[in-house]
């Protein structure tokens, strides 16, 4: 697997660690939560090797593009709708809850409108730039970041004050039945993947889904679900966990560097995981716009005039849209759709598998 | 028959005739018994002692028998003769001797140029490596790489640029490493340059730029034949200019302006010890000043309290915000820095002394500034000048503008988020078709081929 | 690729405009318009029945920090029927802004710890800019007494409440600390009881001495714990070194120097999955540092066992005294809870067994030396 494909993944991880996720997990963390995220791990694998495996047949080309030379045009476009509008939302749920924190936690004062308008250049530019510096400045961020990262959370498992009783603790509802609703949650961790629908354009080279991968990719589900539901449950205990809007900023924020030049590692954590949802914002409304981008092209070739009309109007229409749901919706309507949202979403992923199947089959007769 | 001979060849007297006002123009005719030759040059560029030496002694001292024609034609000097009245005087302007026996017409290369010693390098100084730079002549230029890379594969191939002065353009590379298609996309910007005058290297990096309104420099300038060849062996394109006296390497990118020459020279955890250093100048000097804004008047609560309190303490009284503070300060550490450029050495070491110091502290004593900013903008200052490649330094200074601006709009965040800004407009950047900022894994070349399809 | 850079300039366009528009600059404060409230104090309020009297200890930023020889603050207090309102009232009496940011202590009046707790607990946690990292401890005789002293020994931009806790300056046995995140999981979780470092001052008021503390628990009033209590607390749980303790023998007094110590305990279930007894095991490590007689390195054994029968026999009657008061500092509860697959009574068994539970204690300490005499 080419080593953009790991980045993307792995992007995907740390922004939903702080999205609505692990509220979603922990609601239900007396329920069923941890057979259904051992489940969602195993299956979170196999729906990466589905996609590799599927990919295989056509190395070097986007979805659209596949889409383009074995279905026709009246199947593809409803197809491209719909997952753009998937990915839009993934961006879009990401993007949300990004600003509320920042609204909670580093400008208290500042207007709803500042604070989404600080995104509009940097995402804007980020959407229509080639997909290639896409994957670039995944890597460079992630470079720049992982000394951060890892000191993190080495911080994180070796701080005194956690309290590994209350792990165990919640390790004891381990026999109940699974959960539909934290399977999908967790299922949405695997996802990041999928961007290669898009950004396959650019991965020339064929890719091994084999052993050595798929043990790497179950070793980096596991340790993410593992630190995204344990520690917070270790420092915040088990029995109110549920309270928490965003536990893992209260988990930064219980954590003390001693001799650190910054005393208080939550605004480290918040910074670093604003590059990092910045990122993973950017790659999904990126893949959105180029779905969106093949569903309204009208002639085989476009003038430049009409080219740059149709990214204004697609880029006015994402923002548009994205103030008006931002400003509007409330921290309960986030947490219910997005829980709509992962529910759908697994049904998607699959959907959009079996896709990939049939234009396999299609692409070997 | 013998006066006809006397009389120069119609074909010199146009010549001449379009040389004519310059009063450096020489038209000789050299005579004796049958053989008649004749001479067009001009003087001031001409080096005399060779053509007395070359042409005008053996043309007198050769015995009957042995053909003066021959002679000429087996000299190494020779030109290849082009095509065209206003290709030859071009010739004849940049030093060749335009000789004629009988009907054949030569060109004899006998060039003065005044300033062909190899200088000093003063732009990148180095404590080891080499001392010298390049020269401003073209051929010395040449002769210098030559000397330094043995390698049949370096291809010098010369351009004429077709604009006012007519300066002859080297490009030099190893044809085995560097891509055809950056070769050709090079010439072919060449080519299409559309102005009037090229002054030298410095010039042509700007007009061979595809944007025109670019804050980051694509090709990097250098007097170092040691960072010449360290690029040229990494496959890239030296452009030489006759008369100037800097190479210019295309194409650069960002982490080619980070490079100085001496991480050749030392041992490796120096050399680390040094970039690491190098790149923490950077993020300081870009990051700092905004880094300020956002913490004292946005989220005070990132500093540890003590230092904290001391800060508030220190900014008692004055009277502006933090981020007109800041900006004062930054515009008079570039005046000072830009001031003590333009001054002559003896007294721009005063200039510093007293714009840094005196006027620092009695902008603290008049509480205009807290003594906490005097610290932090001294320490934006020294670390810019850490970084080696002066184009880069001057963007970088650039760059940290935009950073306080945004981030005196939006706070921290806005921090962070210009600084991936930043980033993704130089990734987005490219140079010749490489792209300008971006980490190579081991498959650098099947990744760059890739990209070409 | 012309066409993207197009649209990226009219978009930087645009947004700057409105930001220019828009933004009236109601985020942006600069430090020396903010005040620093270094610690919060609680009591019970004479004018509300239920409520409560708040008061800010502000550190004041003043002239040059080098030159100025006492820390200087600002109190203010006042009275409210909650922690919220009346700290909203008290923003209304200075004339900056009240940035709690910094705020990284919350003394607690001694009464209100029983009933009160988790009400001013809830405000604190809410509120985003208030640390979790803050030091919450108990106050005797009040909240305000102990906000008001400024002890000799403190220099200026450093608070000395912050360095009691901080664990940077000094480290000692018989300081607990208990963040606030730490109360919260640990007041609301079951089976665990959360301890609370207990502030008191001198008759002159120029000196903080913390060396009790206090076990609160939702259901009963809250225990004090002595002072070899409170040590023992924070070695056995916490691993604190620094601990030191007299040993007597027949003739031999001995002052031990513990440099390491540690507790491991196993809860010993019977066939039903009622716990029936507690295993504790306690390793400590250390010197001597004070004898009333001459001491030999070849008898280092025998003070080992001395010590070690001393330790078991202290620890054993503090493990007694929290099981008669039945409050459960360690969280016994907790690990018996974490030991086995959930069922709904396992808290009701735990209940009914914890008054009857047996302790079995063993202590095992080394000592390594007599110090640097015989």
């Amino acid at each position: 697997m080419s080593r953009f494909v790991y980045y993307l993944l792995i992007s995907n991880m740390v922004a939903n660690m702080i999205a609505a996720g692990p509220r979603i997990l922990f609601s239900k963390s007396e329920q069923g939560a941890i057979v259904s995220m051992i489940i969602a791990l195993f299956f979170g694998v196999f729906i990466n090797w589905a996609l590799i495996k599927f990919f295989n047949a056509f190395s070097g080309e986007s979805l659209p593009e596949i889409l383009d030379l074995y279905v026709k045009r009246w199947i593809s476009i409803p197809i491209l709708v719909v997952l753009g509008s998937i990915w839009y939302i993934a961006g879009l749920q990401t993007l949300i809850t990004y600003v509320d924190l920042l609204l909670r936690f580093l400008a208290p004062e500042m207007s709803v409108y500042t604070t989404l308008s600080m995104f509009i250049v940097v995402i804007s530019f980020g959407v229509i730039m080639k997909s290639r510096s896409i994957l670039f400045t995944l890597e460079l961020v992630f470079v720049m970041l992982l000394p951060f990262a890892i000191y993190y959370v080495i911080k994180l498992y070796f701080s005194p004050q956690i309290s590994w009783d209350y792990v165990r603790l919640a390790m004891s509802f381990i026999d109940n039945p699974p959960n539909y609703t934290v399977f999908s949650t967790t299922l949405f961790f695997f996802i990041g993947t999928f961007d290669i629908i898009v950004f396959n354009s650019l991965l020339k080279k064929k890719m091994i889904f084999g052993l050595k991968e798929a043990t790497f990719v179950f070793l980096l589900g596991a340790f993410t679900i593992f630190t995204t539901y344990f520690i917070p449950i270790g420092v915040l205990g088990f029995d109110r966990i549920k309270d928490f809007i965003y536990p893992w900023i209260f988990t930064s924020d219980s954590i003390r560097m001693k001799f650190g030049v910054i005393e208080r590692v939550v605004f480290i954590f918040l910074l670093i995981f604003l590059a990092v949802a910045f990122l993973s914002i950017m790659i999904h409304w990126h893949v959105s716009f180029k779905l969106f981008e093949n569903v309204f092209r009208l002639k085989k070739s476009m003038t430049n005039k009409g080219k740059t009309i149709r990214t204004c109007i697609l880029l006015v229409a994402f923002w548009v849209v994205a103030f008006f749901i931002t400003v509007r919706v409330t921290e309960y309507d986030l947490f219910t759709y997005s829980s709509y949202y992962f529910n759908l979403m697994s049904v998607v992923i699959v959907g959009l598998l079996s896709l990939l199947w049939m234009l396999n089959r299609r692409a070997k007769s | 028959m013998g006066e006809l001979e006397n009389e120069a060849p119609a074909y010199v007297n146009r010549l001449a005739k379009q040389l004519a006002p310059s009063t450096d123009v020489v038209k000789k005719t050299l005579k004796r018994k049958e053989r008649i030759v004749h001479l067009l040059y001009l003087k001031s560029v001409v080096d005399m002692m060779q053509l007395q030496e070359i042409i005008v002694k053996p043309f007198y001292e050769l015995s009957k028998e042995q053909n003066f024609a021959d002679y000429i034609r087996s000299l190494p000097y020779e030109t290849n003769m082009p095509s065209g009245d206003e290709e030859v005087l071009i010739e004849i302007t940049k030093g060749n001797v335009f000789v004629m026996i009988d009907k054949q017409i030569t060109l004899l290369e006998l060039k003065m140029v005044a300033a062909n010693a190899v200088q000093e390098a003063t732009m990148e100084p180095t404590i080891h490596g080499p001392q010298l730079g390049l020269s401003e002549s073209l051929e010395t230029n040449i002769n210098v790489i030559r000397q330094r890379y043995h390698q049949p594969s370096l291809i010098i191939e010369t351009v004429q640029l077709e604009e006012a002065s007519n300066r002859s353009v080297a490009l030099v590379y190893d044809t085995d490493l560097v891509r055809p298609k950056l070769l050709k996309d090079i010439k072919k910007r060449i080519q299409s340059i559309d102005i009037k005058l090229i002054q030298g290297s410095s010039d042509l990096q700007y007009h061979m730029n595809e944007v025109k309104y670019s804050l980051f420099p694509t090709s990097l300038l250098t007097e170092r034949p040691d960072r010449v060849l360290h690029n040229m062996a990494a496959g890239k394109v030296i452009i030489l200019v006759d008369g100037s006296p800097h190479a210019l390497i295309t194409p650069t990118v960002f982490f080619d302006f980070m490079a100085s020459m001496e991480d050749n020279y030392y041992s490796f955890w120096v050399v680390k010890l040094i970039q690491f250093l190098r790149y923490g100048g950077l993020f300081t000097c870009i990051m700092l000043p905004a880094l300020y804004v956002g913490i004292t008047s946005y989220t005070p609560d990132v500093f540890r309290t003590e230092l904290a309190l001391t800060v508030a303490a220190s900014r008692i009284g004055v009277p502006y915000p933090s981020f007109i503070e800041v900006f004062f300060m930054l515009i008079f550490i570039e005046l000072l820095t830009e001031a003590s450029m333009r001054l002559p050495n003896t007294i721009s070491a005063t200039a510093t002394t007293v714009g840094g110091l005196i006027l620092g502290t009695a902008a603290v004593e008049a509480a205009l500034t807290s003594n906490i900013l005097v610290i932090v903008v001294s320490l934006v200052a020294i670390s810019t000048f850490v970084i080696p490649i002066s184009e880069m330094n001057y963007a970088v200074r650039v760059c940290r503008f935009f950073l306080l601006v945004y981030t005196t709009v939006f706070g921290l965040a806005g921090l962070v988020l210009g600084m991936l800004g930043l980033i993704m407009y130089l990734v987005n950047k490219d140079s010749f078709g490489e792209p300008y900022l971006r980490l190579f894994g081991k498959n650098r070349q099947e990744e760059l081929k890739a990209d070409e399809q | 690729m012309r066409n993207a850079t197009i649209v990226v300039k009219v978009l930087i366009i645009a947004l700057l405009l409105g930001v220019v528009l828009l933004q009236t600059g109601c985020a942006f404060k600069d430090i020396d318009k903010r005040i620093f409230v270094v610690a919060v104090g609680i009591d019970p309020s004479d004018k509300f029945d239920e409520g409560f009297k708040v008061t800010l200890k502000i550190a004041l930023p003043f002239g040059s920090i080098k030159t100025s020889a006492k820390p200087s603050y600002a109190y203010i207090s006042e009275e409210g029927a909650s922690v919220g309102e009346a700290i909203r009232l008290l923003e209304t009496h200075v004339d900056k802004v009240l940035e709690l940011g910094h705020m990284k202590t919350i003394v607690i009046h001694e009464e209100l710890l029983a009933e009160h707790l988790q009400e001013f607990m809830d405000y604190f946690v809410r509120r985003a800019d208030i640390q979790l990292i803050a030091y919450v401890a108990a106050a005797r005789p009040s909240a305000e007494t102990i906000l008001k002293v400024e002890p000799s020994t403190e220099a200026p931009a450093s608070v000395a409440l912050f360095n009691l806790f901080g664990d940077s300056a000094i480290e000692s046995p018989f300081i607990v600390t208990t963040y606030l995140f730490q109360l919260r999981r640990d007041h609301l979780a079951k089976g665990i009881n959360s301890v609370l470092p207990l502030i008191e001052t001198n008759e002159n008021k120029d000196l903080l001495i913390v060396n009790n503390s206090v076990v609160i628990s939702r259901k009963k009033a809250p225990v004090i714990l002595s002072i070899v209590e409170t040590k023992y607390y924070d070695s056995l749980l916490k691993g604190s070194t620094g601990f030191t303790y007299q040993v007597e023998n027949d003739q031999l007094k001995v002052l031990l120097d513990i440099s390491k110590s540690k507790m491991s305990y196993k809860i010993i279930k019977s066939k039903n999955q009622t716990p029936k007894t507690i295993e504790i095991h306690i390793k400590m490590k250390g010197i001597i540092g004070e004898s009333n007689k001459k001491l030999y390195l070849s008898k280092l054994d025998e003070y080992n066992d001395m010590a070690s029968k001393e330790v078991q026999k202290k620890a054993y009657e503090f493990f007694k005294r929290m099981q008669e008061e039945s409050v459960d500092p360690f969280g016994f509860g907790l690990r018996y809870r974490s030991t086995q697959l959930h069922r709904s009574d396992v808290e009701k068994v735990w209940a009914n067994a914890y008054p009857t539970v047996e302790f079995k204690v063993t202590a095992d300490v080394n000592l390594q030396s007599t110090g640097t005499t015989e």
